[in-house]
């Protein structure tokens, strides 16, 4: 069987862009619909205010691969959410662009949270770092 | 045949060492500079190397040699980042390209004979390899790291990375065309000087980077 690439590679090009064109509009559609408050958080359903955490919780600062980063300790944080049990639970941060990451107790007593909504971890790859969290759920 | 081997081991060492150069030093400061360094990286640089060993050797295998060794140059450059994440990135985009080019193009590319074929190639080329390298990242990091991946981690962020492809494959669509283009001028090195120029650019890479290496640590 011969196989004439001079036509099928038009045909992949095109149905990569129209895959990547409507990834985009989607994305923009997505973020467009999230009423993102830059001040606040939705922690196991509740909204709360980011302030509210660095007005109680004293801040800390951990070395990680990309320098140092200070905020205040996660598993405080989630303490201060009222989770009962937080050493038992794993938990799913969710960032506006739905980017999102499941982390371990065993990490979250290690990691802070950054006044511009975002965690870092000082034994974690840069994959589990999230950026501008809207969500965080309790699984 | 054993110089043959030889030259192509040579090859694999300089053109991995500069990818793996480029990765950790060009690629951070793109970063820095407030531009977006993996995907302009991907589209230019990346593609750059990959084509044109592709181009000089016409041997199989070699990109995916390539993609081990600036991998291996990316893990040694811990003040850059996530240097696991990367190097995971850059050995899978060495073997999707080896997959994607065997499979679209002849032995010594004369299949690529217009435009519309090479721009065609450039496209599919780099969003295939961008979103793969991504997503094996994204998938190997969280296995190497804690020992496990939730793939609905990885669903959610899906139609991000293949909207940032999109970009990507739009710039591999004007440098491979253009990279293609090179064989036009006739570039070739003198037998005398191929392995001293190999050797001291490819010293000259691992130098820096794990000099790099030493001076953060220190």
């Amino acid at each position: 069987m011969t196989y004439n690439k001079g036509k099928t590679l038009p045909f992949f090009a095109m149905a990569v862009l129209i895959i990547g064109i409507s990834a985009s509009l989607y994305v923009h559609a997505q973020q467009s619909t999230i009423e993102n408050d830059i001040d606040s958080v939705i922690i196991n359903g509740i909204e709360f205010q980011t302030k509210d955490f660095f007005n109680k919780i004293s801040i800390k600062t951990i070395e990680t691969n990309d320098g140092e980063k200070t905020g205040i300790p996660l598993d405080e944080m989630l303490q201060y959410a009222g989770i009962s049990c937080i050493s038992c639970h794993e938990y799913t941060f969710k960032a506006s662009d739905g980017y999102q990451q499941s982390v371990t107790w065993e990490h979250i007593s290690k990691g802070v949270f950054t006044d511009e909504k975002s965690i870092f971890f000082p034994d974690l790859a840069r994959t589990f770092w999230v950026i501008n969290i809207i969500e965080v759920k309790v699984n | 045949m054993m110089n043959k081997n030889m030259k192509l081991f040579a090859g694999i060492i300089v053109f991995g060492s500069l990818w793996g150069f480029s990765e950790c030093i060009i690629g951070p400061i793109m970063s820095d500079a407030g531009l977006p360094g993996g995907m302009l990286m991907t589209g230019s640089f990346t593609m750059i190397f990959l084509v044109l060993s592709r181009m000089m050797f016409q041997q199989r295998g070699m990109q995916m040699g390539m993609g081990l060794i600036a991998g291996s140059l990316r893990m040694m450059n811990p003040f850059a980042g996530c240097h696991l994440c990367s190097a995971i990135a850059i050995m899978a985009e060495g073997m999707l390209f080896e997959l994607i080019w065997n499979y679209t193009t002849t032995h010594n590319l004369n299949s690529l004979n217009d435009l519309t074929t090479k721009v065609s190639l450039g496209v599919f080329t780099a969003f295939t390899v961008y979103t793969g390298g991504y997503i094996v990242t994204q998938i190997m990091t969280p296995i190497v790291s804690v020992g496990s991946f939730q793939i609905a981690n990885l669903l959610s962020f899906i139609p991000y990375i293949l909207s940032k492809a999109l970009i990507v494959g739009l710039i591999g669509g004007i440098s491979i065309p253009i990279i293609l283009s090179s064989n036009k001028l006739h570039l070739s090195l003198k037998e005398t000087m191929y392995y001293p120029a190999t050797l001291g650019i490819s010293l000259f890479c691992w130098t820096a980077i794990i000099g790099n290496w030493l001076m953060y640590m220190g």
